[in-house]
Protein backbone atom coordinates (compact mmCIF):
# COMPACT_ATOMS: atom_id res chain seq x y z
CA UNK A 1 0.00 0.00 0.00
CA UNK A 2 2.81 2.29 1.17
CA UNK A 3 3.82 1.72 -2.78
CA UNK A 4 1.55 3.85 -3.84
CA UNK A 5 2.12 6.97 -2.88
CA UNK A 6 4.94 7.45 -5.48
CA UNK A 7 1.43 8.17 -7.68
CA UNK A 8 -0.79 10.34 -5.76
CA UNK A 9 -1.67 12.41 -8.97
CA UNK A 10 -2.17 8.59 -11.33
CA UNK A 11 -6.00 8.13 -10.74
CA UNK A 12 -6.75 5.55 -13.13
CA UNK A 13 -4.82 3.36 -10.34
CA UNK A 14 -6.73 5.00 -7.37
CA UNK A 15 -9.42 3.70 -9.21
CA UNK A 16 -8.61 0.24 -10.48
CA UNK A 17 -7.59 -0.34 -6.22
CA UNK A 18 -11.09 1.29 -5.19
CA UNK A 19 -12.86 -0.26 -7.78
CA UNK A 20 -11.36 -3.76 -6.75
CA UNK A 21 -12.21 -2.57 -2.97
CA UNK A 22 -15.65 -1.97 -4.01
CA UNK A 23 -16.24 -5.76 -5.36
CA UNK A 24 -14.67 -7.61 -2.66
CA UNK A 25 -16.76 -5.75 -0.09
CA UNK A 26 -19.56 -6.51 -2.15
CA UNK A 27 -18.92 -10.14 -2.05
CA UNK A 28 -18.56 -9.77 1.30
CA UNK A 29 -21.92 -8.28 1.60
CA UNK A 30 -23.41 -10.57 -0.32
CA UNK A 31 -22.08 -13.38 2.12
CA UNK A 32 -23.37 -11.50 5.04
CA UNK A 33 -27.22 -13.07 5.50
CA UNK A 34 -30.17 -10.64 5.17
CA UNK A 35 -33.11 -11.04 7.25
CA UNK A 36 -35.31 -8.64 5.03
CA UNK A 37 -34.59 -8.43 1.29
CA UNK A 38 -33.36 -5.40 -0.30
CA UNK A 39 -32.02 -4.13 2.88
CA UNK A 40 -28.25 -4.23 3.32
CA UNK A 41 -25.08 -2.64 5.10
CA UNK A 42 -23.83 -0.61 2.10
CA UNK A 43 -19.82 -1.50 3.01
CA UNK A 44 -19.69 -1.65 -0.63
CA UNK A 45 -20.10 2.18 -0.36
CA UNK A 46 -16.35 2.89 1.80
CA UNK A 47 -14.16 2.76 -1.48
CA UNK A 48 -16.93 5.61 -2.83
CA UNK A 49 -16.70 7.93 0.30
CA UNK A 50 -13.14 7.79 0.31
CA UNK A 51 -12.74 8.54 -3.41
CA UNK A 52 -14.65 11.88 -2.60
CA UNK A 53 -11.90 12.95 -0.73
CA UNK A 54 -8.98 11.77 -2.96
CA UNK A 55 -9.98 11.75 -6.10
CA UNK A 56 -11.10 14.28 -9.27
CA UNK A 57 -14.74 14.89 -9.89
CA UNK A 58 -14.98 13.07 -12.81
CA UNK A 59 -13.55 10.19 -11.34
CA UNK A 60 -15.81 9.48 -9.13
CA UNK A 61 -18.83 8.65 -11.11
CA UNK A 62 -16.36 6.50 -13.30
CA UNK A 63 -15.85 3.85 -9.53
CA UNK A 64 -19.71 4.60 -9.27
CA UNK A 65 -20.20 2.93 -12.68
CA UNK A 66 -17.44 0.35 -11.92
CA UNK A 67 -19.35 -0.40 -8.58
CA UNK A 68 -22.63 -0.59 -9.95
CA UNK A 69 -21.46 -3.29 -12.71
CA UNK A 70 -18.86 -5.41 -10.57
CA UNK A 71 -21.19 -5.21 -7.63
CA UNK A 72 -24.35 -7.03 -9.62
CA UNK A 73 -21.60 -9.34 -10.99
CA UNK A 74 -20.95 -10.36 -8.10
CA UNK A 75 -24.19 -10.68 -6.86
CA UNK A 76 -25.87 -12.03 -9.47
CA UNK A 77 -28.02 -9.39 -10.40
CA UNK A 78 -26.79 -7.44 -13.50
CA UNK A 79 -29.36 -8.54 -15.93
CA UNK A 80 -32.16 -8.11 -13.64
CA UNK A 81 -34.42 -4.95 -12.91
CA UNK A 82 -32.51 -4.87 -9.54
CA UNK A 83 -29.50 -3.78 -11.59
CA UNK A 84 -31.32 -0.38 -13.05
CA UNK A 85 -32.50 0.35 -9.33
CA UNK A 86 -28.87 -0.19 -8.28
CA UNK A 87 -27.33 1.54 -11.10
CA UNK A 88 -29.52 4.98 -11.14
CA UNK A 89 -29.69 5.25 -6.88
CA UNK A 90 -25.63 5.00 -7.27
CA UNK A 91 -25.00 7.48 -9.93
CA UNK A 92 -27.90 9.75 -8.19
CA UNK A 93 -27.07 9.30 -4.62
CA UNK A 94 -23.12 9.87 -6.03
CA UNK A 95 -23.48 13.16 -7.98
CA UNK A 96 -25.84 14.73 -4.52
CA UNK A 97 -22.52 13.93 -2.51
CA UNK A 98 -20.21 15.48 -4.84
CA UNK A 99 -22.56 18.14 -4.77
CA UNK A 100 -22.66 18.68 -1.02
CA UNK A 101 -19.08 17.66 -0.63
CA UNK A 102 -18.38 20.63 -3.27
CA UNK A 103 -21.22 22.92 -1.43
CA UNK A 104 -19.87 22.41 1.83
CA UNK A 105 -16.25 22.37 1.14
CA UNK A 106 -14.09 21.52 4.67
CA UNK A 107 -17.44 21.96 6.45
CA UNK A 108 -18.82 18.89 6.41
CA UNK A 109 -16.96 15.49 7.62
CA UNK A 110 -18.05 11.98 5.78
CA UNK A 111 -20.95 11.35 8.20
CA UNK A 112 -22.98 13.87 6.64
CA UNK A 113 -21.87 13.21 3.54
CA UNK A 114 -22.80 9.35 3.64
CA UNK A 115 -26.03 10.44 4.96
CA UNK A 116 -26.95 12.01 1.94
CA UNK A 117 -26.08 9.66 -0.06
CA UNK A 118 -27.91 7.09 1.99
CA UNK A 119 -31.24 8.98 1.52
CA UNK A 120 -30.57 9.89 -2.07
CA UNK A 121 -29.96 6.57 -2.90
CA UNK A 122 -32.91 5.06 -1.41
CA UNK A 123 -35.52 7.34 -2.35
CA UNK A 124 -34.30 7.16 -6.37
CA UNK A 125 -34.99 3.50 -5.77
CA UNK A 126 -38.15 3.94 -4.04
CA UNK A 127 -39.18 6.60 -6.37
CA UNK A 128 -38.04 3.93 -9.96
CA UNK A 129 -40.03 1.15 -7.83
CA UNK A 130 -43.25 3.16 -7.67
CA UNK A 131 -43.06 3.81 -11.42
CA UNK A 132 -42.09 0.20 -12.24
CA UNK A 133 -44.07 -1.81 -9.88
CA UNK A 134 -47.03 0.43 -8.67
CA UNK A 135 -47.99 2.90 -6.21
CA UNK A 136 -47.78 0.01 -2.82
CA UNK A 137 -44.22 0.24 -3.01
CA UNK A 138 -43.87 3.21 -1.73
CA UNK A 139 -44.81 1.54 1.75
CA UNK A 140 -41.62 -0.32 1.43
CA UNK A 141 -39.96 2.78 1.46
CA UNK A 142 -40.92 3.63 5.07
CA UNK A 143 -38.41 0.74 6.24
CA UNK A 144 -35.75 0.96 3.92
CA UNK A 145 -35.46 4.88 4.69
CA UNK A 146 -34.78 4.21 8.47
CA UNK A 147 -32.80 1.18 8.05
CA UNK A 148 -30.87 3.09 5.27
CA UNK A 149 -30.78 5.86 8.26
CA UNK A 150 -28.91 3.52 10.70
CA UNK A 151 -26.39 2.09 8.24
CA UNK A 152 -26.01 5.95 6.76
CA UNK A 153 -24.41 6.57 9.73
CA UNK A 154 -22.61 4.01 10.66
CA UNK A 155 -20.93 3.89 7.38
CA UNK A 156 -20.00 7.22 7.74
CA UNK A 157 -18.12 7.38 11.27
CA UNK A 158 -16.48 4.29 9.92
CA UNK A 159 -14.95 6.00 6.78
CA UNK A 160 -14.16 8.75 9.23
CA UNK A 161 -12.29 6.91 11.77
CA UNK A 162 -10.87 5.28 8.05
CA UNK A 163 -9.23 8.15 6.93
CA UNK A 164 -8.42 9.64 10.37
CA UNK A 165 -6.06 6.73 11.31
CA UNK A 166 -4.61 5.53 7.91
CA UNK A 167 -1.65 6.17 6.37
CA UNK A 168 -2.22 5.66 3.10
CA UNK A 169 -4.50 8.33 3.06
CA UNK A 170 -2.34 10.52 4.98
CA UNK A 171 0.17 10.65 2.12
CA UNK A 172 -2.46 11.97 0.01
CA UNK A 173 -3.44 15.20 1.38
CA UNK A 174 -2.27 17.98 -0.12
CA UNK B 1 -12.42 14.79 9.78
CA UNK B 2 -14.02 15.56 12.88
CA UNK B 3 -17.56 15.69 12.88
CA UNK B 4 -18.79 19.59 11.73
CA UNK B 5 -21.69 21.28 12.38
CA UNK B 6 -22.75 20.69 9.09
CA UNK B 7 -23.20 16.41 9.93
CA UNK B 8 -25.48 17.64 12.60
CA UNK B 9 -27.65 20.10 10.36
CA UNK B 10 -27.67 17.33 7.52
CA UNK B 11 -28.44 14.12 10.43
CA UNK B 12 -31.62 16.44 11.42
CA UNK B 13 -32.71 17.15 7.91
CA UNK B 14 -32.25 13.97 7.10
CA UNK B 15 -34.32 12.67 9.78
CA UNK B 16 -36.99 15.47 9.16
CA UNK B 17 -37.31 13.61 5.71
CA UNK B 18 -38.00 10.84 6.24
CA UNK B 19 -40.35 11.41 9.11
CA UNK B 20 -42.06 12.90 6.87
CA UNK B 21 -42.10 10.38 4.58
CA UNK B 22 -43.03 7.90 7.13
CA UNK B 23 -45.96 9.94 8.54
CA UNK B 24 -47.46 11.02 4.93
CA UNK B 25 -47.31 7.18 3.48
CA UNK B 26 -48.78 5.53 6.56
CA UNK B 27 -51.83 8.28 6.72
CA UNK B 28 -52.86 7.72 3.78
CA UNK B 29 -53.29 4.26 4.05
CA UNK B 30 -56.78 4.24 5.66
CA UNK B 31 -60.11 5.10 3.87
CA UNK B 32 -59.16 6.00 0.83
CA UNK B 33 -61.90 3.49 -0.57
CA UNK B 34 -65.97 4.23 -1.35
CA UNK B 35 -68.85 2.07 -1.93
CA UNK B 36 -70.56 2.26 -5.25
CA UNK B 37 -74.26 1.27 -5.38
CA UNK B 38 -76.32 -0.05 -8.40
CA UNK B 39 -80.09 -0.21 -8.75
CA UNK B 40 -81.82 -0.97 -11.28
CA UNK B 41 -79.72 1.00 -13.89
CA UNK B 42 -78.88 3.81 -11.57
CA UNK B 43 -75.51 4.62 -9.74
CA UNK B 44 -74.88 6.12 -6.65
CA UNK B 45 -71.54 6.68 -4.63
CA UNK B 46 -71.21 7.35 -1.11
CA UNK B 47 -67.88 7.47 0.56
CA UNK B 48 -67.59 5.17 3.83
CA UNK B 49 -66.01 7.50 5.98
CA UNK B 50 -69.73 9.30 6.87
CA UNK B 51 -72.17 7.10 8.55
CA UNK B 52 -75.20 6.92 6.59
CA UNK B 53 -78.65 5.11 6.44
CA UNK B 54 -80.59 5.55 3.01
CA UNK B 55 -83.94 3.66 1.50
CA UNK B 56 -83.76 2.84 -2.38
CA UNK B 57 -86.55 1.91 -4.62
CA UNK B 58 -86.40 -1.22 -6.70
CA UNK B 59 -88.51 -3.34 -8.60
CA UNK B 60 -90.32 -5.55 -6.06
CA UNK B 61 -89.75 -2.83 -2.70
CA UNK B 62 -87.74 -1.18 -0.73
CA UNK B 63 -84.20 -1.28 0.54
CA UNK B 64 -82.08 -0.15 3.34
CA UNK B 65 -78.42 0.16 2.72
CA UNK B 66 -76.24 1.54 6.41
CA UNK B 67 -72.68 2.85 6.51
CA UNK B 68 -71.25 2.58 9.80
CA UNK B 69 -67.97 2.99 11.49
CA UNK B 70 -66.24 2.86 7.80
CA UNK B 71 -68.45 -0.52 6.85
CA UNK B 72 -71.76 -1.08 4.64
CA UNK B 73 -74.11 -3.70 4.68
CA UNK B 74 -77.94 -3.51 4.03
CA UNK B 75 -80.15 -3.54 6.96
CA UNK B 76 -84.01 -4.34 5.83
CA UNK B 77 -85.09 -5.38 2.60
CA UNK B 78 -88.34 -6.56 0.82
CA UNK B 79 -87.15 -9.66 -0.89
CA UNK B 80 -87.93 -12.92 0.20
CA UNK B 81 -85.02 -14.51 1.04
CA UNK B 82 -83.19 -11.79 2.97
CA UNK B 83 -79.60 -13.20 1.67
CA UNK B 84 -78.30 -9.63 1.30
CA UNK B 85 -78.77 -8.98 4.75
CA UNK B 86 -77.12 -12.25 5.62
CA UNK B 87 -73.85 -11.22 3.75
CA UNK B 88 -73.28 -8.78 6.70
CA UNK B 89 -71.11 -5.63 6.21
CA UNK B 90 -68.21 -5.25 3.73
CA UNK B 91 -65.50 -2.90 4.19
CA UNK B 92 -62.42 -3.89 1.86
CA UNK B 93 -61.73 -3.25 -1.70
CA UNK B 94 -63.51 -5.67 -4.35
CA UNK B 95 -66.15 -7.22 -2.03
CA UNK B 96 -69.12 -6.76 -3.09
CA UNK B 97 -73.19 -7.29 -1.28
CA UNK B 98 -76.24 -8.06 -3.85
CA UNK B 99 -79.87 -8.24 -3.53
CA UNK B 100 -80.69 -9.67 -6.65
CA UNK B 101 -84.40 -9.72 -6.14
CA UNK B 102 -84.44 -6.25 -6.03
CA UNK B 103 -81.82 -6.14 -8.57
CA UNK B 104 -79.33 -3.71 -5.91
CA UNK B 105 -75.85 -4.50 -5.76
CA UNK B 106 -73.18 -2.64 -3.94
CA UNK B 107 -69.30 -3.08 -4.20
CA UNK B 108 -66.59 -1.34 -2.63
CA UNK B 109 -64.02 0.35 -4.77
CA UNK B 110 -60.97 2.50 -5.08
CA UNK B 111 -57.14 2.96 -5.34
CA UNK B 112 -55.74 -0.33 -5.56
CA UNK B 113 -53.31 -0.48 -2.96
CA UNK B 114 -55.28 -1.29 0.21
CA UNK B 115 -53.77 -4.23 1.39
CA UNK B 116 -51.03 -6.95 0.34
CA UNK B 117 -52.37 -9.54 -1.63
CA UNK B 118 -49.12 -11.75 -1.34
CA UNK B 119 -45.81 -11.28 -0.78
CA UNK B 120 -42.98 -14.01 -2.60
CA UNK B 121 -39.24 -13.46 -2.52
Amino acid sequence: MTKLTSYPTNSNRIISILGGLCLFLSLIEYIIPKPIPFIKLGIANIPILISIVILPKKDILKLILIKSIGGSLVSGNLFSWIFLYSLSGSLISGISMILISILLNNKVSMIGISLIGSLTSNLTQILLATAILGPGAKYLGVPILIIGFISGTFIGVLTNNFLNKSVWIRNFNK
Amino acid sequence: MPIKLADIAIFIITLAIIVFYSVTTLQKDSNSSYAKIEIDGNTFIYPLEKDLIKTFHGPIGDTTIEIKNGKISITESDCKNKICIKMGKIDKLGQAVACLPNKLLITIEGESNDEVDILSY
